[in-house]
C-alpha cells in the first residue's frame, strides 16, 4: 500500500469536472434554490408561528394606564419603560390603553389587567404590565411595613446565577441534536452520491477509459473532494439564506424575538474556534464516510447493488447519530472524553463537547489525529484494491471481503 | 520507437488467463491480437496499460517500461461507454484534459474529429440538421434547416456513441493506439468512416495494437499477428509469412458444366459448390495445375480459375480448431 505522488495524477481534473457537473445538474440547482428559499423564509415564519410577529402594526408602549385601586393599600403603579402615563381612577376607562384594577378580599389582594382592544397596543405588553402591577403591590406592602426606598432598591438588586442543572443539559442537548442532524445530513448525501457515482461509472463502462488516464485513487478522491465542496457550497447557501432571513424578519417584524429564541440554543456556544473545530471535524468525518462509501460502491457491478452497498455507511452514520443524541442527554465528563476519541462517533460528539466546555482542545486534537488516521487507512485500502475492484464484474463484494483483499488474507 | 511485450503472465487463483505472451513492434504499423472469446486478449491489453497487475513479464516502450503517464496512449476499450446524463462536449473536453490536452486545444480537436466522424450535429448547438419540411410530399426537394440542442449520450444511437468513444481515443493525438474491437456493432457506412481514419493513423506512422473478431479488417490493416486461445499463444508472426507458409491451397473454380468427376480424379477436396462454382481445397500448385490440365483437355469452358493463400479467417479457424482437437 503506497501513496506516491503519481497516485494523485489527474485528481484536480476529476475534482473540477465532478463539481462542475454537480453544479450544472438541474436537480441539484433546483435543490439549492429550494434550500435557499426555505432558509430565507424560515425566520419570518418562525417569528410568526412563535408569536413574535403579533406586534405587527401594534404599538410596543402604552400611552396611558387607567388604574383603579379599591384596596386600603396605597399603591404607586410603577410603569417605567412600559407606559408613559398612569391615570388614577379619575378619567374615563374607555379612553385609555390599559386598565389595572386592584381589589381586596379576605385580606388578599387581587389584580386585574386588561388592554383596551381598539388602541392598537401590542398584545404581549399585558404580560409585562401584570408583572409591574405585582411588583408595585409588593413594594407598597413593604413600604407599609416601614421599608425605606433605599432598602427596597437593595432588596431588588438583580442577581445573576448560571444554572448548570436540568436546563443547562437541555441546552447542550439541542446543540448536539442540531449538529448531529447536520453531520448526518451532509454525510448521508455525500455517501449516497459517491456510491451512485462510482457504480454509474462501472455500469456505463467508463472505467477503462478513465483508468488509462487517471489513477483510480485520484478518481475516487477527486469525486469525494468535489462532493465535499458541493456540500460546503450548499451549507454556505443555507447560512446566507438564514442570515438574509434574519434581516428579512427584522425588516418585516422589527425585532424578531421568535427567531432569536429559536437560535438561542446556539448563542454563545459557537465562537470562531468552536466553528473551526466543527468544520474540521465535519470535513474529516465526511471524508472517512465517503471513502467507506466509495469502497462499498466499487464492489458493486449493477445499480441494484447500491442499496446493499449503502448498508455499512448508513449503519455507521445512524449509529453515530443515535449515540450522539443519547450523549446529548447524559452529561458525563469521562464519557464525553472517551466518545470524542472513538472514530465515526467523534465527528458528532467532539465539536459539541468542545463548544460546551466539556472537553479541551487537546482532546479535539487527538480526535482529529484518530479521524485522520482512519481516513488514511481507508485511503491506503483504496490504493490497494480500488483498481482491481473497478474492473471486477460479478456479485457484490462485501466490505469484509474488500478488507481481506487489502490485507492479503487467503481466500480473498 | 519500439514496443516489446515479454512473457506476460496472469493468473486468477489457480486459473491461468494469460500465459507467457510475448511480441514485438519494431516499427510503426498495426499488430493484431486475435483469439476466441476469453482467450486473454483484453486481459493482456489491461496488463500492458497497467490497469491490471502482472504476475510476470514486462512491457517496454522505447527502452523503458510502458508508463501511461509518460507515453501518449489512445485506448478504445472493449467495454466502453459514456456518462449517460452529462453533456457530450463536457465529457470530451474532460477526457482530453485527463490526457493533458488544454481546453482550447481540446475544443479545436473535437471540432475536427466531430466533422471527420460525422457527429457534429450531436455536439454543437449551431450544427444545422437537414430535416424534411412539413408537407414535403407536395413541395418535394425543399428542406428547412433547424438547429437542435446538443444531445446527451443516452440520446445517441449505439453506433454514434461508438464514434464518440473512438474520438476519445484519438483526442490526445497518441503515439500508441490500442483499439479493442473498434468496429463491433457498426454499420457498413460507419465501419468505412472508422477504417478510413485507421488507414490515416497508420500512414502517419503510429503504433497500433488491434484486437478484433473481424478478420477482414485485421487482414487489411495488420502486418503481424498473435492468435491466442485459452490464454496461450497458438500462432504468431508476420501475416504474409504465415500465409506463405500455408501455400496456395484455396482454389476457386467457376465453369459451365459439372466437373465433379475431374475434381475427384485430381484428389482436391470440395469445400462448397453452387451452380458450377466450386471452392476447393488443394494441396498446392501442382494439384491445382493437374486439375486445370484435365479441364483443358476435356474442353471444359473455364470462367474463373483462382488459386490463393488461405484467408486469416481460415487460418484462425483451422489453428484454434487444431488446438481444440488436440485437447
Amino acid at each position: 500500500m503506497r501513496l506516491s505522488k503519481e497516485r494523485f495524477r489527474g485528481f484536480d481534473r476529476v475534482c473540477s469536472f465532478t463539481l462542475e457537473q454537480l453544479l450544472k445538474s438541474r436537480s441539484n440547482r433546483a435543490t439549492l434554490i429550494i434550500l435557499f428559499v426555505i432558509a430565507l423564509i424560515s425566520m419570518p415564519v418562525i417569528t410568526l408561528v412563535s408569536g413574535g410577529g403579533i406586534s405587527l402594526g401594534g404599538r410596543d408602549t402604552i400611552e396611558t394606564v387607567y388604574f383603579v385601586n379599591e384596596t386600603s393599600l396605597p399603591v404607586e403603579l410603577e410603569t417605567a419603560g412600559l407606559a408613559e402615563r398612569v391615570v388614577y381612577s379619575s378619567g374615563v376607562p374607555g379612553e385609555h390603553d390599559a386598565l389595572v384594577k386592584l381589589t381586596e378580599e379576605n385580606g388578599e389582594y387581587r389584580g386585574h389587567t386588561e388592554l383596551s382592544p381598539d388602541t392598537g397596543v401590542s398584545a404581549e405588553l399585558i404580560v409585562r404590565l401584570t408583572e409591574l402591577v405585582n411588583r408595585s403591590v409588593e413594594n407598597a406592602q413593604f413600604r407599609s411595613m416601614g421599608f425605606s426606598d433605599e432598602l427596597l432598591r437593595n432588596l431588588q438588586k438583580p442577581v445573576s446565577t448560571v444554572q448548570s442543572g436540568e436546563s443547562g443539559l437541555s441546552r447542550t442537548y439541542y446543540v448536539q441534536l442540531i449538529f448531529s442532524i447536520l453531520v448526518m445530513m451532509i454525510s448521508v448525501m455525500s455517501a449516497s452520491y459517491i456510491i451512485r457515482s462510482v457504480v454509474e461509472e462501472k455500469v456505463s463502462k467508463l472505467v477503462e477509459l478513465l483508468m488509462v488516464s487517471v489513477d483510480p485513487l485520484s478518481l475516487i478522491l477527486g469525486k469525494i473532494v468535489a462532493v465535499i465542496l458541493y456540500m460546503l457550497i450548499t451549507l454556505a447557501v443555507l447560512i446566507v439564506g438564514f442570515l438574509l432571513s434574519n434581516v428579512l424578519a427584522g425588516l418585516i417584524f422589527g425585532a424578531a424575538p421568535g427567531a432569536a429564541n429559536a437560535l438561542s440554543a446556539l448563542d454563545g456556544s459557537f465562537g470562531p474556534l468552536s466553528v473551526l473545530v466543527a468544520v474540521i471535524s465535519l470535513l474529516l468525518g465526511v471524508l472517512t464516510f465517503a471513502l467507506i462509501a466509495g469502497l462499498s460502491g466499487v464492489g458493486c457491478s449493477t445499480m441494484e447493488d447500491t442499496s446493499g452497498a449503502q448498508g455499512l455507511t448508513m449503519l455507521l452514520l445512524m449509529g453515530g447519530y443515535m449515540i450522539s443524541i443519547f450523549m446529548g442527554m447524559v452529561s458525563s465528563g469521562a464519557a464525553a472524553k472517551v466518545l470524542s476519541l472513538i472514530p465515526f462517533l467523534s465527528v458528532y460528539i467532539a465539536p459539541v463537547k468542545f463548544a460546551t466546555g466539556e472537553i479541551g482542545f487537546g482532546i479535539v486534537l487527538i480526535s482529529w489525529i484518530i479521524q485522520a488516521a482512519v481516513a488514511l487507512l481507508m485511503l491506503l485500502i483504496c490504493a490497494k484494491v480500488y483498481s482491481d475492484l473497478l474492473i471486477y464484474k460479478g456479485s457484490r463484494v462485501r466490505f469484509s471481503a474488500i478488507l481481506s483483499m487489502a490485507f492479503g488474507r487467503k481466500g480473498a | 520507437m519500439s514496443l516489446t511485450v515479454s512473457h506476460l503472465h496472469k493468473k486468477y487463483g489457480a486459473k491461468t488467463v494469460v500465459e507467457d505472451l510475448s511480441f514485438e513492434m519494431e516499427k510503426p504499423g498495426v499488430y493484431a491480437l486475435l483469439g476466441t472469446n476469453g482467450a486473454g486478449k483484453t486481459t493482456s491489453i489491461r496488463m500492458m496499460l497497467g490497469m491490471l497487475a502482472k504476475d510476470g513479464g514486462e512491457v517496454i516502450w522505447n527502452g523503458t517500461p510502458l508508463d501511461i503517464n509518460t507515453c501518449n496512449v489512445g485506448y478504445l476499450a472493449e467495454e466502453r461507454g459514456l456518462y449517460p446524463k452529462y453533456p457530450l462536449m463536457d465529457q470530451l473536453v474532460y477526457f482530453a484534459s485527463l490526457r493533458g490536452v488544454g481546453k482550447a486545444e481540446a475544443k479545436s480537436r473535437i471540432r475536427y474529429w466531430a466533422k471527420r466522424l460525422e457527429v457534429e450535429e450531436y455536439l454543437y448547438q449551431d450544427a444545422a440538421v437537414a430535416a424534411p419540411a412539413l408537407g414535403a410530399g407536395r413541395r418535394s426537394g425543399f428542406a428547412r434547416q433547424k438547429t437542435q440542442k446538443p444531445k446527451l449520450a443516452d440520446q445517441l444511437s449505439k453506433g454514434n456513441q461508438q464514434k464518440i468513444q473512438f474520438m476519445t481515443a484519438l483526442l490526445s493525438d497518441p503515439e500508441l493506439i490500442i483499439l479493442d474491437e473498434p468496429l463491433s456493432g457498426l454499420d457498413p457506412v460507419n465501419t468505412e468512416i472508422i477504417n478510413r481514419i485507421i488507414r490515416e493513423e497508420i500512414a502517419s506512422d503510429k503504433y497500433l495494437i488491434m484486437s478484433s473478431h473481424q478478420m477482414a479488417t485485421v487482414e487489411e490493416f495488420c502486418t503481424d499477428i498473435t492468435i491466442l486461445d485459452r490464454s496461450r499463444t497458438v500462432l504468431q508472426g508476420n501475416l504474409n509469412d504465415i500465409k506463405r507458409g500455408y501455400g496456395r491451397v484455396n482454389l476457386r473454380l467457376k465453369v459451365e458444366r459439372d466437373i465433379s468427376e475431374y475434381i475427384a480424379r485430381s484428389g482436391a477436396v470440395v469445400v462448397s459448390e453452387k451452380e458450377y462454382e466450386y471452392m476447393l481445397k488443394v494441396t498446392g500448385e501442382e494439384q491445382a495445375n493437374r486439375l486445370l490440365g484435365m479441364l483443358i483437355e476435356a474442353a471444359v469452358p473455364i470462367v474463373v480459375f483462382e488459386l490463393r493463400e488461405p484467408s486469416l479467417h481460415e487460418i484462425f479457424v483451422e489453428k484454434v480448431g487444431e488446438v481444440h482437437e488436440t485437447e
